[in-house]
């Protein structure tokens, strides 16, 4: 574990409540507000050794008294696993750098509830397509026609959860006729955009990028770079590079290849701002 | 030579057998214990161990023992599950006893060995600070039922936790930590 510490003990002594205790909301969106505040400076390994040295305190009362692995709970694992596994494998891996990866919604209804292997499919198509491994140039249909169910469904079950946020999208001047939502849920820090009919942009030319403005944050979050492939809805994993407490605006804008780190706003093509 | 989580990261199917004989008791204890009224202890371990897999790239041998990560892990998903339930009505409520009934002793060496290295370092702690961190991450306590169980002051609690935490951090860091193998 790193024995580094900062200067800052406001936030180091949240990091180690966290790390005990676990914080209250109001704790949680204090923590956001220093770290916003400590801005690039802050090294998420020291948060983590933290949590490591609590885990040390777990894992050593835990081996006082362990409990053996049921085997019907072993086989389900176990199943699960293959199911985990077989789906990363299908993809190959790619290299970096890579955008967020846009997924085709097929026209059917969002199931009510996941089955057990459902749903870890979907974990798995998501853990896919979050890290990258799909092929960044989806020029056929199957590619897309794989993970769009999961999508769809991880999508779905975080709208399941009552603390999940939903809001509306509308395009702008660059894209008039755009729509869709974004689904975000601050407790995962995890979220989805569906996107309707945003254009179709040239990655070797432009790229589109999420920013989410956020209460507690003095700059907007970038939110990832990604790409539209087709036309059409798709759905694009949420990749907040810091913590979300309060989303005040969610909005796209057209930028450089790669994305930027400061956007001049100039071209935002679409917003969803919660009411 | 690769670590289970290293092989699991690279995709190596067998090495996922490996993790759960190894982590298996481990996660299944820990949710055990920490999952929340109203959660199902199955559902949670499976979570963990999705978890688990998603984030075996980020393990660092270098950094932490293997089984101070799991735990790590498990505890994120298991903290977060109390949170979610507390949020929709669930409850925070003493144990009956803070002592849990023991059963198997730890099978793996490996295992067992960074056991050995944690207790070291939490025995080298003050008894008050013990007494905190045990109450808060194995019983699962608030900062304000610790108070109350104990009858020391609110910000005493949470001095004890922090400066408790430090110093593990401090006497498990790689510099103070031999490589394992030795057992203790």
């Amino acid at each position: 574990m790193t024995g580094r510490i900062r200067t800052d003990s406001a936030l180091v002594d949240l990091w180690a409540d966290r790390a005990v205790f676990g914080l209250d909301p109001d704790e949680e969106r204090e923590l956001a507000r220093l770290e916003g505040a400590a801005g690039g400076s802050v090294d998420p390994r020291e948060a983590e050794s933290l949590e490591l040295a609590a885990a040390s305190v777990a894992l050593l009362l835990a081996s006082r008294r362990i409990e053996p692995l049921p085997a019907a709970l072993r086989a389900r694992l176990e199943g699960g696993a293959r199911v985990y596994f077989a789906a990363r494998a299908s993809t190959p891996p790619r290299s970096e750098p890579r955008p967020l990866d846009p997924v085709a919604v097929p026209a059917r209804p969002e199931p009510r509830r996941l089955a057990p292997w459902a749903w870890l499919a979907a974990a798995a198509a998501a853990a896919v397509a979050v890290l990258g491994w799909l092929p960044r140039e989806r020029s056929s249909e199957p590619a897309i026609a794989t993970a769009a169910p999961a999508a769809a469904e991880l999508r779905a079950a975080l709208l399941r959860e009552t603390d999940t946020l939903r809001v509306e999208a509308s395009g702008t001047d660059l894209a008039k006729n755009a729509g869709g939502d974004v689904v975000w849920q601050t407790r995962a820090q995890s979220g989805w955009m569906r996107l309707v009919d945003l254009p179709p942009n040239d990655p070797q030319v432009e790229q589109y990028q999420l920013w989410i403005f956020d209460e507690a944050q003095k700059h907007p979050v970038d939110g990832g770079v990604f790409n539209v492939t087709r036309a059409g809805e798709v759905l694009v994993p949420i990749d907040a590079k810091l913590r979300v407490v309060k989303p005040t605006l969610f909005a796209i804008t057209i930028e450089k290849p790669g994305g930027v780190v400061v956007s001049d706003r100039e071209r935002i093509a679409w917003v969803a701002k919660p009411i | 030579m690769k670590t289970t989580l290293q092989k699991v990261a690279a995709g190596d199917a067998a090495a996922v057998q490996e993790c759960i004989d190894r982590y298996g008791g481990l996660v299944y204890t820990l949710a055990r214990r920490m999952c929340p009224a109203g959660a199902e202890v199955d559902d949670a371990v499976q979570e963990v161990f999705i978890e688990l897999w998603r984030k075996a790239e980020r393990y660092d041998p270098g950094i932490a023992e293997e089984g101070v990560f799991v735990a790590m892990i498990a505890r994120r998903r298991l903290i977060d599950m109390q949170r979610r339930l507390a949020r929709h009505g669930g409850q925070d409520e003493l144990p009956e006893t803070l002592e849990a009934s023991g059963t198997d002793a730890l099978a793996d060496a490996e295992l067992r060995d960074s056991a050995a290295v944690a207790e070291r370092a939490f025995a080298e702690l003050r008894p008050e600070q013990q007494k905190v961190l045990r109450l808060a991450v194995w019983d699962g306590l608030s900062h304000q039922r610790i108070s109350e169980v104990t009858g020391l002051p609110l910000g005493t609690v949470k001095t004890h936790a922090r400066r408790g935490l430090h110093k593990l951090r401090e006497l498990l860091s790689p510099s103070q930590t031999p490589v394992t193998g030795g057992g203790s």
